[in-house]
């Protein structure tokens, strides 16, 4: 067998919390270093070149670094990634799961050269082509034709290859009348199909993929599986993908990685890590929430630090159903929230969202002005889900946009209760909600 | 689907490369961490030429989008700018006495070099920061985002010089030999702004202070730089202090060049090699830092 298209070892990246890196160093400090650094690489060209290998070089930054991370100034950081290992072979897709800030994205972004990793290797033999978002600089004054050369070139493309596939794109994307009205006037929809039309006609030889499918509609999704279907099956292509959609994961993916809180133990077959990942959830035992892996888009420390799930009859985690529930949700480092909203997601046991209550629709409640620590409180009157396990994710949006999410931050139980008065309820194979309702039959 | 077979087809049969770090072996990308200095990643700039065309294309595009004049703003800007300067320090100030052209054409000479260069410089300072979500989701060299903001003004820096030439007629100001000089002196601007503004993108990436700076300075800047008074004004035993300035001896230069008055060919030397140097410690700087830019910004 060749050699493996994409070989990667103990790949790990490292990033500071808190505010960032660079500014708690003040500018004679920077100087400094930067003169030492300019001095120190001098004399390592003096000495030949041999003096910049791999060993000389990474070892010395990584003390550096260790040092720096090392609580002197008081900065905490966290390993996103660390001793990750996988190799993938010429045509093969790979699939990768694992829960919200397993570090899923920034395997993705350190493979696409976006950012560097703190430590360890990956070697690529061959062109990349990554996508981890649909549209990247799409500009909304420029028409769509002006778009999909922009974007081509922004992917990769160069302007012969996309004259060459600008055809094809347009009859990808299905909005040839429409390409010459500024993308402004495109609808959502539009925009992400032309998005993709582009991005799917990369001819890379690696192509990576972070959780694009999750936007645009089910027939345009279906597309988009079929033509990564394509190119990676006919035209023995490389692809390695996110996907927290276990249907595209088992339809696609040759192996899947399951990462969990930046380490994994390879590739496995795809029912095997599907399990696997599932488990991830279960095991956790009793680590406290705060410790919990979350993804943070803010600048600021983990919000979410308790939940509590008290049924009617006031025990823990478990409601009976048709009757009320009350959710309590503690939160720290919560004082710099401005038009903040909070949202409590029930999933069930499948990993399918069933209902969300959040602050905003259901209230009208705009978190701000908060205190250090808070804790907000849903109370329903009436949880009408079908018997069974749920789990409860949570998430803060500010601004519009979401700023923290953590996966399974809590589980209950929705026990029987005959709400109905039939003595009967569906089961969760039936439907997942127990709505009243009167039949009979017409005279 | 044979089109798209065929087309892949030839694609393969091209040398792939185009993603590749300078070192190791053809075809194969090495990620590890990287430290310390590295090559200027000049080569890379040039595989990726048709990046920096459309992004600068984008920009030419973007910038007169649902405006009424559009394109016309190119010519109108400097040429109000001209009419306000003639009034204020042409008439008010008697600048007009210590030019030997008529202060009108002399300083729309100086203007027009100078409003690229701080058009330019500003744009690429700020180029970064803007596309920042570019930076976060997608390869490529970096360098393209500052090199190709210079574009636009570039654009406009030649629409605007269509004045220039009516200008000359209108004073009756025939071309001379010394016009030769001209392409040198737009260079030496080009290579000004390219230099001050890409190391100033890659400082305001991580220190936005100069977001706040930048305006200012080349305010400063414009005042201690020849474009609304002569050289003449300033003791001749300063005149090496005047050239220091990157755009000092360029302005003189490209000013004398057109008008047919004596060039300062050494002023013009140490402005053109502080503007090399500019621009070699832009690239130097920002190779140093560009590897963390998807971190920081």
């Amino acid at each position: 067998m060749s050699e493996p298209i994409i070989q990667v070892r103990s790949l790990g990246k490292r990033y500071r919390l808190g505010t960032s890196a660079r500014l708690d160093r003040t500018i004679p400090e920077m100087i400094e270093q930067t003169v030492r650094g300019g001095v120190r690489s001098v004399v390592r060209g003096l000495g030949g070149r041999a003096g910049r290998g791999r060993a000389g070089s990474g070892g010395r930054g990584r003390g550096k670094r260790e040092q720096r991370g090392g609580g002197e100034r008081g900065g905490r950081s966290l390993w996103a990634l660390r001793g990750v290992d996988l190799d993938v072979q010429r045509g093969e897709v790979v699939g990768i799961i694992g829960r919200n800030g397993a570090g899923k994205s920034t395997l993705l972004k350190i493979l696409s050269q976006i950012t560097d990793p703190s430590e360890g290797r990956a070697v690529i033999r061959g062109r990349v082509a990554s996508l981890l978002e649909v549209g990247t600089g799409f500009h909304p004054e420029l028409t769509g034709r002006e778009n999909i050369f922009l974007n081509g070139a922004i992917l990769g493309m160069t302007r012969r290859e996309i004259t060459g596939k600008f055809d094809e794109i347009v009859d990808f994307s299905g909005v040839e009348r429409f390409l010459d009205t500024p993308l402004k006037r495109y609808s959502t929809g539009m925009a992400v199909r032309l998005a993709f039309a582009v991005a799917a006609h990369l001819e890379p030889e690696v192509l990576i993929i972070d959780e694009v499918l999750a936007v645009g509609d089910a027939a345009f999704q279906s597309k988009c599986i079929g033509k990564m279907k394509e190119v990676a099956g006919d035209q023995g292509r490389t692809v390695l993908f996110v996907s927290h959609n276990m249907d595209s994961i088992m339809h696609l993916s040759d192996r899947v990685m399951v990462l969990d809180g930046g380490r994994t133990s390879g590739c496995m077959p795809v029912e095997d890590a599907i399990h696997a990942y599932f488990e991830s959830f279960t095991e956790r035992g009793d680590v406290p929430l705060i410790e919990l892996p979350r993804k943070v888009l803010a600048d600021r420390a983990a919000t979410f630090s308790g939940l509590t799930v008290t049924g009617e009859g006031g025990q823990a985690n478990l409601v009976a159903c048709g009757r009320g529930m009350r959710v309590d949700v503690d939160m720290v480092n919560v004082e710099g929230v401005t038009a903040g909203q909070c949202g409590v997601i029930i999933t069930n046991e499948q990993g399918h969202r069933v209902v969300v209550f959040q602050s905003r629709f259901h209230s009208d409640l705009v978190l701000e002005k908060l205190g250090a620590k808070t804790r907000v409180t849903c109370e329903v009157p009436s949880l009408s889900l079908v018997p069974g396990t749920y789990h409860i994710d949570l998430n803060l949006v500010e601004q519009g946009r979401m700023v923290e999410y953590v996966e399974r931050a809590g589980t209950f139980k929705v026990v029987f209760a005959d709400v109905l008065g039939t003595g009967r309820l569906p089961n969760s194979q039936q439907g997942h909600f127990v709505i009243p309702c009167e039949w009979r039959v017409a005279a | 689907m044979s089109s798209s077979v065929s087309v892949s087809g030839v694609a393969a049969a091209r040398p792939v490369q185009r993603e590749l770090p300078a070192r190791g072996a053809a075809g194969v990308t090495v990620i590890e961490p990287r430290r310390g200095w590295r090559s200027l990643g000049l080569a890379k700039l040039w595989r990726h030429r048709d990046l920096l065309y459309f992004l600068a294309v984008r920009d030419i595009q973007v910038r007169y989008k649902q405006t009424a004049l559009g394109a016309i703003w190119a010519v109108l800007q400097p040429f109000v700018m001209m009419v306000v300067l003639s009034v204020f320090f042409g008439r008010v100030f008697d600048m007009s006495e210590k030019t030997a052209v008529p202060y009108p054409i002399f300083v729309y000479a100086g203007l027009l070099p100078w409003m690229f260069f701080a058009a330019a410089v500003s744009a690429s300072t700020n180029s970064l920061i803007t596309n920042a979500n570019m930076l976060r989701k997608v390869y490529f060299p970096r360098l393209t985002v500052p090199v190709a903001a210079v574009g636009a003004p570039l654009l406009d820096y030649a629409v605007s010089f269509s004045v220039l030439l009516g200008l000359m007629g209108w004073y009756g100001f025939a071309p001379t030999g010394q016009m030769i000089l001209m392409p040198l002196c737009v260079l030496i601007t080009i290579v000004a702004a390219l230099g001050v503004g890409i190391l100033l993108s890659g400082l305001t990436v991580s220190y936005r202070d100069f977001r706040y700076v930048v305006p200012f300075m080349i305010q400063v800047w414009f005042f201690v730089t020849p474009v609304i008074w002569p050289v003449s004004v300033v003791a001749e035993k300063y005149h090496w202090l005047l050239a220091l300035n990157p755009m000092g001896g360029t302005i003189e230069a490209f000013r004398a060049s057109i008008l047919g008055n004596a060039v300062d060919y050494g002023g013009l030397a140490v402005s053109g090699g502080i503007s090399v140097a500019f621009l070699v410690g832009g690239l130097v700087y920002f190779a140093r830092v560009e590897r963390r830019f998807a971190d920081v910004v």
